[in-house]
């Protein structure tokens, strides 16, 4: 059966083909008869079916596209309420994965405009219900995995910041405040600047719960906010500040520790002996025989750090334990610590 | 041709209560009811009476099934199975006084006809077992239900995707992935129900699509969820605008560009099963392959069923008549899209599309050599299949012959109404 031109058959109005069309028509009608023994072209097509799995994926970046086009505030504010609908919902349903790619689509490099941004803010707070963070926070520590979490919490930020900061002052939170602080860490990894804040509150369990998660959170740029605090007069507070610098910093964390040592409160300095010893750098060998050449701390804090210096093997332990057990007629090591220096010394190969 | 004449009455009786239901002016109604007194006059030309009939939920004339026709005037048919009217029986001496209070009746203005007229209702009881059922009238059902459902959209402005989907199951379940039934049932138009009827229509030819490229049922059940879902945008918002005769005006026009960001975001609002594809689709479905077309979205490619959806409701739209335009032959939509594949349409999806439709797609009308008309039926596994509707000396076929194409040319593709048929009643025959 062949394709005629219809304009060829004078006195009918039957549909008119122009020859040119009609070669192209005839050129494609072709390429699919060429095409029609060969099932590529069908394999081609169901190749890019999707795989079933995307569709949250594309949920998302649909959402973004629509916020994206909308410029008529009612239109938009109705795609917020989408948004806040599918967070919620997820979150209920103990997706936090789902949820937090949900969240991402507006607190990632945001793409409304900026007449906009207030109600984003105020829809944000409109979902920051107490009752969806009780979900949330017991439906996480219940969770066989809560690390896929992250996203939505670190993308939460300020409100989520808040409410888990309020649960750590009451009395009966609703699961435990240690729990409550490794949220509070992962809430912070968004902007670290949430939590920072918090450093300024007057309660010092507070501050020592934030200092903490500070530390979980993992943002270097936290450190002049920790070392702000590093002299707070709860002592409880100082040896957090103390750890969170090392679980940032673990480099840089044994000169901290070694200033430490100095804290009238052995419990600072039992903090800080604690992070010499976690630490692998030898260069500490240097630093813990300075401070005991001071005579700064206990005795029995003396003791410990010749043992930190005795359980390491670089070629500079046995030169500074046989420092250690030179008695000096002014100032230097205590005798406590010449005589451990020397023990260890006697058991001591490189 | 009975089922001509059948539908015309069904057309000028639709006419008719919309006048009467829209309080025209006086002149317009009667104009209107007259036309109904000239359908009727023809109908019952030879016979003294006819009787049209509602059985489940088709029109009957005799005992013969307006299968196209009861899917054309799904709501009238609707409106008088809920007023309890079976049947409605026409003779010669019906009135035009009588004709005025069966619009009114069927408009819902009026409860009854006065008893003693020239029109009689429920006198004729017909049993399922009297009728002829054609083999359209599976795939009728599940269209009608179809329908059914985007109205449920536009009356609550809320969509229940668990509904939807269940209409997109039935139309599965009595068929509707197969390209034959499918592209004959999709010819199907409504004028006042313009985007429920493309929807459906849209929702057929992409299942059949998909099922042709070799996609599994899931996958074209989501496939049909997001074709018959396209256009919830303009079912939400603009039907009214739709009906406007001539060409949309500039703030017209702009409403309508908003439509796919509106069944986009109507789609995300519920949730159910496959609804971020369907958003997907309904957002994207004007966007051209060359990433041109609206909403301007900037990335990648438009999805897969985007790109299938949009050819479907480009050659439903082609081929069917609009306010400002009318309507073009199948095979002249083929040729639009092939102009399109490349920059509008994704070629290789193109070429899937016509290997299904045939060179004649299901519905077509066309001239052979030695004049005769053949409306095609079938045009699958490489074989083309018609019916002659039309003598070689103009004599229009009481009963339609069956031709195999095959071997029939030189063909010509023509209009419906250059040849004095009306293809929706020719597929009563079928």
């Amino acid at each position: 059966m062949a394709l005629s031109n219809g304009s060829a058959e004078p006195g009918t109005s039957s549909v008119a083909w122009h020859d040119e069309q009609l070669q192209r028509v005839r050129a494609v009608f072709d390429s699919v008869d060429a095409a029609a023994a060969d099932v590529d072209l069908r394999a081609k097509v169901v190749a890019q079916l999707p795989d079933g799995h995307g569709g949250a994926i594309l949920g998302t970046r649909l959402l973004r596209d629509l916020i994206r086009v909308e410029h008529r505030p009612s239109r938009f504010l109705r795609l917020l309420r989408i948004w806040s609908g599918k967070i919620a919902a997820e979150v209920w349903a103990g997706d936090y994965e789902a949820a937090g790619r949900w969240m991402r689509v507006l607190t990632e490099a945001p793409v409304f405009p900026e007449e906009f941004a207030q109600f984003v803010a105020e829809a944000k707070r409109d979902l920051s219900r107490d009752s969806l963070f009780e979900e949330l926070v017991t439906g996480l520590v219940s969770a066989d995995t809560p690390d896929s979490a992250d996203l939505l919490l670190a993308s939460w930020g300020e409100p989520l910041v808040e409410y888990l900061v309020s649960q750590i002052t009451v009395e009966e939170p609703i699961v435990t405040r240690r729990s409550i602080v490794d949220l509070l860490g992962l809430a912070g990894r968004g902007d670290i600047r949430h939590l920072t804040a918090r450093l300024a509150d007057p309660r010092w369990f507070v501050v020592r719960g934030v200092v903490t998660a500070i530390g979980k959170a993992g943002r270097v740029s936290a450190l002049p906010a920790l070392e702000a605090v590093a002299k707070y007069d709860d002592d409880r507070v100082r040896v957090e500040v103390l750890r969170a610098i090392g679980a940032l910093t673990p480099d840089e964390a044994s000169s901290g520790a070694l200033k430490a040592l100095a804290d009238p409160s052995p419990k600072v300095r039992q903090a800080a002996i604690s992070l010499l010893r976690a630490s692998a750098a030898d260069s500490i060998v240097t630093g813990i025989v300075e401070v005991l050449e001071a005579g700064t701390g206990s005795s029995k804090d003396g003791i410990r750090l010749v043992e930190i210096i005795a359980e390491r093997r670089g070629p500079q332990v046995r030169e500074a334990l046989e420092r250690l057990t030179v008695h000096k007629l002014s100032g230097g090591v205590s005798r406590s610590v010449r005589t451990a220096a020397r023990d260890a010394l006697a058991g001591w190969s490189a | 041709m009975s089922e001509l004449l059948g539908k015309s009455f069904l057309q000028a009786l639709s006419n008719a209560s919309r006048s009467v239901a829209s309080a025209e002016s006086e002149a317009g109604v009667d104009d209107a009811v007259a036309a109904l007194q000239g359908a009727v006059e023809v109908l019952v030309v030879g016979a003294g009476e006819v009787i049209l009939s509602i059985v489940d939920d088709a029109f009957y004339l005799d005992k013969q099934m307006l299968a196209h026709a009861s899917t054309e005037f799904d709501a009238m048919l609707s409106e008088l199975r809920e007023r309890k009217i079976d049947s409605i029986t026409l003779t010669s001496a019906s009135t035009a006084s009588d004709l005025a209070d069966l619009a009114a009746l069927v408009a819902g203005v009026s409860d009854d006809l006065p008893a003693g007229g020239t029109i009689r209702l429920n006198e004729s009881q017909l049993r399922p077992a009297d009728l002829e059922v054609r083999p359209l009238h599976d795939l009728r059902q599940p269209y009608s239900f179809s329908l059914d459902t985007l109205r449920e959209v536009s009356r609550y402005g809320s969509l229940h995707l668990e509904g939807v989907m269940k209409a997109v199951d039935d139309l599965i379940e009595h068929g509707a992935a197969d390209a034959s039934s499918s592209m004959l049932l999709a010819t199907v138009q409504n004028h006042h129900e313009v985007t429920y009827y493309h929807s459906v229509n849209v929702c057929l030819l992409s299942m059949a699509l998909g099922r042709f490229a070799g996609f599994e049922r899931d996958q074209v059940r989501i496939l049909g969820l997001a074709a018959l879902l396209h256009d919830v945008g303009r079912v939400v918002v603009d039907e009214a605008a739709l009906r406007n005769p001539g060409r949309l005006g500039n703030e017209e026009w702009a409403q309508v560009r908003l439509h796919p960001q509106e069944g986009a975001a109507t789609i995300m609002a519920a949730s159910g099963i496959g609804q971020e594809i369907a958003a997907i689709v309904a957002l994207e479905h004007h966007i051209r392959v060359d990433g041109s077309g609206y909403p301007e979205l900037s990335g990648s490619e438009p999805h897969l069923f985007s790109r299938m959806v949009a050819i479907a409701d480009s050659y439903d739209a082609i081929t069917s008549f609009r306010p400002y335009r009318p309507a073009r032959t199948p095979n002249e939509a083929l040729r639009i899209l092939l102009e399109g594949a490349g920059t509008a349409y994704d070629t290789d999806l193109i070429r899937l599309f016509i290997q299904m439709t045939g060179e004649y797609p299901p519905g077509s009308l066309l001239r052979t050599g030695d004049g005769r008309v053949v409306m095609v039926t079938d045009s699958s596994d490489g074989m083309c299949r018609g019916l002659v509707v039309r003598s070689a000396d103009g004599e229009m076929l009481a009963d339609p012959e069956p031709i195999d194409l095959s071997d029939v040319e030189p063909l010509s593709q023509v209009m419906a109404e250059e040849v004095g048929v009306d293809p929706d009643s020719l597929l009563e025959s079928i």
